[in-house]
């Protein structure tokens, strides 16, 4: 429960840093997906179970504050984060940039069930063009956004692995 | 093998299947409400108030601070440039009263609040969508001041968008230009009705009829058939027409007139109540 709310909290900070800061930042319309950074490392951390229930909930806050439906980012949150359960028996888990490379695929994966949760249930109009159209540009932002928080986190003193929240360790 | 087996050799398979399926079918029948705002929204929507209320302030303040009285540098140059610029304006006013008279009589012919006729409630933009995919922004009010999903919100330049959520204390927007809004327009100068769409950046007027006649340059208007917007809302003017060769309907590239990248202060045009 506590870790539950642990995630919930980061998911409530890293959304106000999308929503209220990187605007005055960058441009209004491009800017890392710093929940999706965060499912990714869920994923990796937590059982099957736990990891989709808590990476549903993380998509529906993200829903709250983008787009127009409850419950769209919820499922493509929990999408990828059995996606990515059920590859990471065949990686290695231990190297860190496969925090990247998964960074990259779940763009790939977020967008592509956006453009058929949009097309197909909610008759979106265009978006998939908007999708498609800035997929390679927020891949490489949210590779940025990744590389970054991972350099972040090779600053900070390491904690045991059982300990505190570390990216490295939690590969 | 047993059926248990099976069921135990594919549990994950079958338990990922069962949670997709189940978050499907919450988002399909949450899209048949999108117009409602959900107690989740609202709870999470009043959690974070406060924090982009007091960001928005801290963000002016601090603009505010540097502005008056740190960056400074260039402050005696431009004082001087100042007293020289007051001089001639000075020379100039005394012969501009008439102007400033009939300007004072445009203004109030262009204020928009005495053109609409209606109501409305001013909000500042305090945030915006999450996502880079969609075009939503966060306004500093909400049900308390009188604001209700469904309302259109403007500025002088024309239509913005209208209110998908709403809780206590601040709401959220969805622009013209997000992917999922459509509005019925009218092109000002034929009277062709058609609906314009959202596509991310800009608008694009769709099924217009072939025959109808616009222009490069038309001003599209908001047709106030949509049950949304009022009649006669700026969306933006004609900037390409695709007429092709086949089908029933000419495509129009449509750029708004508002520019939302700037976007800071907004009207919200309270629905009158029924009698």
């Amino acid at each position: 429960m506590k870790s539950l709310l642990g995630y919930l909290a980061a998911g409530l900070g890293f959304l106000f840093v999308q929503c209220a800061v990187f605007p005055r930042i960058f441009s209004w319309h491009l800017k890392p997906d710093l929940l999706l950074i965060l499912v990714v490392l869920t994923s990796f951390r937590e059982n099957r179970l736990r990891a989709g229930i808590i990476c549903y909930l993380l998509g529906l806050l993200q829903d709250t504050f983008a787009g127009e439906s409850l419950g769209l980012y919820g499922l493509v949150f929990l999408a990828i984060s059995l996606a990515i359960k059920s590859a990471s028996g065949w990686l290695n888990n231990e190297s860190p940039p496969l925090l990247l490379l998964m960074v990259a695929c779940g763009t790939v994966l977020e967008a592509a069930i956006l453009i058929f949760s949009l097309g197909f249930f909610a008759e979106a109009g265009p978006s998939w063009r908007l999708i498609a159209g800035s997929l390679p540009f927020q891949t490489l932002l949210n590779l940025a956004a990744a590389g970054l928080l991972l350099w972040f986190a090779s600053l900070l003193p390491r904690r045991g692995r059982s300990g505190g929240f570390s990216f490295e360790s939690s590969l | 093998m047993s059926i248990l087996e099976l069921f135990r050799k594919y549990r994950f398979h079958l338990l990922a299947g069962c949670l997709i399926l189940a978050a499907l079918v919450l988002y399909s029948s949450n899209l048949r409400r999108r117009q409602q705002t959900s107690l989740f929204e609202r709870t999470i929507l009043q959690i974070t108030a406060p924090l982009l209320h007091g960001f928005d302030s801290l963000v002016q303040g601090t603009d505010h601070l540097w502005k008056r009285y740190l960056w400074l540098v260039e402050t005696e140059q431009e004082n001087l440039r100042l007293q020289q610029e007051n001089r001639l304006l000075k020379e100039a006013l005394a012969g501009q009263e008439e102007v400033r008279l009939s300007n004072e009589r445009l203004r109030k012919l262009l204020d928009f609040r005495d053109e609409t006729g209606l109501p409305a409630i001013p909000a500042r933009i305090i945030a915006v969508d999450a996502s880079s995919w969609f075009r939503t922004v966060v306004i500093d009010k909400g049900s308390q001041h009188g604001l209700a999903e469904g309302q259109p919100v403007v500025v002088a330049e024309g239509a913005v968008g209208r209110i998908i959520k709403c809780a206590r204390h601040q709401s959220r927007v969805m622009l013209v230009t997000d992917a999922s809004s459509a509005v019925a327009a009218l092109v000002q100068r034929s009277r062709a009705r058609a609906i314009c769409r959202g596509d991310g950046d800009g608008l694009v007027l769709e099924f217009a009829q072939q025959q109808e006649d616009i222009e490069i340059g038309d001003q599209i208007i908001t047709s106030g058939t949509g049950g949304i917007f009022p009649k006669g809302l700026v969306l933006g003017r004609a900037t390409a027409v695709n007429r092709g060769t086949y089908g029933l309907f000419q495509t129009v590239e449509v750029t708004p007139l508002v520019d939302f990248s700037r976007l800071e202060e907004v009207l919200v045009l309270p629905k009158e109540e029924a009698p």
